[in-house]
């Protein structure tokens, strides 16, 4: 079974090892690096335009279409640092909202060849960056892109593919419908697409359209408020001879934990491909007083138990050495990333569930399991 | 408030040492802690109210930071890229206008004073800034305090060492703030005399004129690899940055710019070199008028330690001084004019200090405090004055530094 967790991507906002083209090239020449020192050329050229960097990846919303009442597509139009991807493959989209930058990872919808890279978003509750680009991002806006990454994409083999999908968790697998050459192979292709009401379902009708033309395309829509939920007979009456298939997966965790428990059953573990798709939103824990969880050291690949001391003194306490000054929140010496979890201030007692966030480790008490990337 | 808003530097394994010359003469004009709240008549309970107070005052602004603190740092930063692009395009200007002689020199002289600007902009307004961790919120790696680099000749990573930590956490404790005379100048009574310090006028200008080389030279600590507290190999890594970002900065300004102007590598030359005085000048004059004037107090060694919050608030109070001036004065000057709001939250973006300015007067006003503030030439007036009294040994009938602090705010 192969596992792409989007949680443990990295989040690389640059594409270091990107090799400038066209113009970029001669934008970036040693001589100009050289006069534009210390900020460097790109800096300057940001200020004019910021799709014109020679660092970053950033995208122009060109259009915005509503493909269902609370899913929208964000229709991009990458600068020259973009270097493509592979369908089923995701990126981590920044926005700025007042005046911060949040990041969240998508996939993305569109087909490979299409010049445009979609990407649709579904609005959860109370989720900071979904529901800021259902009202807030416009047509115009300039929004950053990592490189494509994730290692769900369609594999190759001669077996017919059975792709399940829930909710939003259709989006890869779109992309992977709209690049498959349709016409090259006849490989049979059936789609299980669970949604709670068809209203709900994202690109509904694409797919039906998709079914209609292409003989060796199956759609299974599956109302869950009448069919009910996956269950073993389910896909047995849905999918002849299941275990000829070899399954992609992507939906919400209760749909996938119903079919991986169902294939182990089966003894099909190693024909499913799964992506976990629904990200957990970043909360704060229930009992913010109560110590609890684990300080994980991503980089150094260390984790201890939190014991409700300082982050720089857990980081020590893990044989970590972290720069340091003051050690009480003055210096911002000791600042680093944390990638996820909460921590406290200990100067205000202000909480913060913040992904990817700046924190001064000497002034951060961890409140639950907090990973850092150092 | 929270239960641990109290905070020792008990646990601060790697730097009881004193810093620098650690020979200090006692001396009534370096306070103690006792000594500083006997002197203003800070009781215990009132150093914590004073210290909760502006804890509020700081916790509503760091609330409230969103997109007006991050446009207007892209504003000026665009303004600061302006002005630079513009400033060296009217060095090059002024070579064809050599045909016309009299225009040359006008031409000149605004692309010099454009990019002196540019520098200005860079280092203080934004550079500083940024590197202080003021926008680091933003997640914006423009504005990240490790990443940014300022155009000036210390590399910022070492001065964010010397400066945010050492000077932020001891502020004008004469023998660990190492920028109490820079090492080479005498700038508190409690620094012994020594007839080397006959120079100190000399020295001053010396030091105004090549400020950010002496900034970054700052950074080698070479007293203390004197003194033997530190070795050569121990500071290898700060030189080797040191000398990488000399060839970067200097390479650019006084080799590439200049040679892409032929035969005219002079005049684009000396542009730069007096671009870059201007910048030095300035930051000389705004930055020693922070701790020098009249009326700032200096404080002993244990300050610092087992301080709370309240009293290390009433030492950064202490132990810095305002100027007045319009709103164009306060950005050039990096909002180091308010340098005393800019020690109380050295983490919020500077552009708030007028504001919060404003509330911590009034607690000062309720505490009978001192708030030491005036103009730039009054303020600077005594700085030179200091510097000069300081070159000569101690002498009876002096009056010390932190008496007469004729423009501090009446006690309530
Ligand atoms: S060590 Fe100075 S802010 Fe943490």
């Amino acid at each position: 079974m192969t596992n792409t967790n989007l949680t443990t991507q990295a989040n690389p906002k640059t594409n270091p090892n990107s090799q400038l083209q066209g113009w970029r090239k001669f934008a970036g020449n040693e001589l100009l690096e050289r006069l534009a020192t210390p900020h460097g050329v790109s800096q300057y050229l940001e200020n004019i335009n910021p799709l014109w960097s020679l660092t970053d990846i950033r995208a122009k919303v060109v259009a915005r279409q509503q493909e269902t009442a609370d899913a929208t597509t964000l229709v991009l139009k990458t600068n020259g640092n973009w270097r493509g991807f592979t369908a089923g493959q995701f990126v981590t989209l920044s926005v700025e909202i007042n005046g911060r930058q949040v990041s969240r990872c998508y996939s993305i919808s569109s087909a490979e060849s299409d010049e445009r890279v979609r990407i649709t978003v579904r609005r959860k509750q109370g989720g900071e960056v979904s529901n800021f680009i259902a009202d807030h991002v416009e047509i115009g806006d300039v929004v950053s892109l990592s490189p494509a990454a994730g290692e769900f994409v369609l594999p190759t083999t001669d077996k017919p593919l059975l792709m399940i999908a829930g909710g939003s968790g259709i989006t890869p697998i779109m992309s992977m419908l709209r690049s498959l050459d349709w016409a090259a192979s006849k490989q049979p292709v059936t789609l299980m697409y669970y949604a709670r009401e068809t209203a709900t379902a994202i690109f509904q009708p694409e797919l039906e359209q998709l079914a209609d033309k292409q003989g060796r395309f199956v759609l299974r829509m599956v109302n869950t408020a009448e069919q009910g939920r996956y269950s073993n007979k389910q896909l047995d009456k849905l999918v002849e001879d299941a275990a000829n298939y070899q399954t992609l997966l992507c939906g919400p965790a209760s749909l996938m934990a119903a079919v991986e428990a169902d294939y182990e059953q089966r003894g099909l573990s190693d024909q499913l491909l799964l992506e976990r798709f629904t990200l957990p939103e970043p909360r704060i824990p229930e009992n913010p007083d109560v110590v609890s969880g684990d300080v994980m050291f991503s980089h150094s690949e260390r984790y201890v138990a939190n014991s409700g001391e300082n982050l720089l003194e857990q980081a020590e306490a893990a044989g970590l050495q972290p720069e340091f000054g003051c050690r009480r929140g003055i210096c911002h010496r000791c600042t680093c990333t944390k990638s996820s979890g909460t921590v406290r201030d200990a100067i205000t007692g202000e909480l913060s569930a913040t992904p990817n966030e700046a924190i001064r480790l000497c002034v951060s008490v961890p409140v639950g399991d907090v990973t850092l990337d150092i | 408030m929270n239960a641990q808003t109290d905070f020792t530097l008990t646990n601060n394994k790697a730097n009881n040492k004193p810093i620098g010359n650690a020979h200090i003469l006692s001396s009534e004009t370096v306070l103690s802690p006792d000594a500083m709240a006997e002197k203003y008549g800070m009781t215990a309970a009132a150093l914590e109210e004073f210290g909760t107070k502006m804890d509020a005052i700081r916790d509503k602004h760091l609330a409230d930071r969103g997109d007006r603190d991050t446009s207007y740092i892209r504003k000026l930063i665009r303004v600061q890229r302006g002005l630079e692009v513009a400033g060296r395009g009217l060095l090059y200007a002024s070579i064809p206008a050599l045909l016309v002689p009299p225009l040359a020199i006008p031409v000149w002289a605004a692309g010099v004073a454009s990019l002196g600007l540019a520098k200005i902009l860079d280092n203080m307004e934004i550079g500083h800034n940024i590197m202080h961790g003021q926008y680091d919120w933003t997640g914006d790696p423009a504005l990240n305090s490790k990443t940014f680099e300022w155009d000036a000749a210390s590399p910022s990573a070492n001065w964010r060492n010397s400066h945010n930590y050492e000077h932020h956490t001891y502020t004008n404790i004469v023998g660990k703030d190492r920028d109490v005379g820079y090492g080479t100048m005498r700038m508190s009574d409690a620094q012994p005399w020594h007839p080397v310090y006959l120079g100190n006028p000399l020295y001053a200008t010396l030091l105004a004129l090549n400020f950010d080389a002496g900034v970054s030279l700052h950074d080698l600590e070479i007293e203390r690899i004197r003194s033997g507290e530190l070795t050569w190999k121990e500071q290898l890594p700060v030189l080797k940055r040191i000398g990488q970002k000399a060839v970067k900065q200097y390479g650019k300004d006084y080799l590439f710019f200049p040679a892409l102007a032929g035969p005219f590598f002079l005049p684009i030359l000396l542009g730069n070199l007096v671009a870059n005085g201007m910048r030095n000048l300035w930051a000389f004059t705004i930055i020693f008028c922070g701790h020098f004037p009249d009326g700032v107090e200096q404080f002993t060694n244990e300050a610092a330690d087992n301080e709370t919050r309240g009293q290390w608030y009433f030492r950064q109070l202490l132990g810095s001084a305002n100027l007045e001036g319009g709103k164009l004065f306060h950005i050039m000057s990096g909002n180091l004019s308010h340098q005393i709001e800019h020690h109380l939250f050295p983490d919020v973006p500077a552009h708030r200090y007028a504001e919060m300015a404003v509330e911590v007067q009034a607690e000062c006003k309720k505490h009978g405090l001192p708030y030491n503030t005036g103009p730039l030439h009054k303020q600077f007036a005594t700085v030179v004055g200091r510097i000069c009294r300081l070159a000569l040994p101690n002498r009876k009938g002096d009056k010390p530094n932190n008496e007469s602090a004729g423009n501090t705010l009446a006690a309530a």
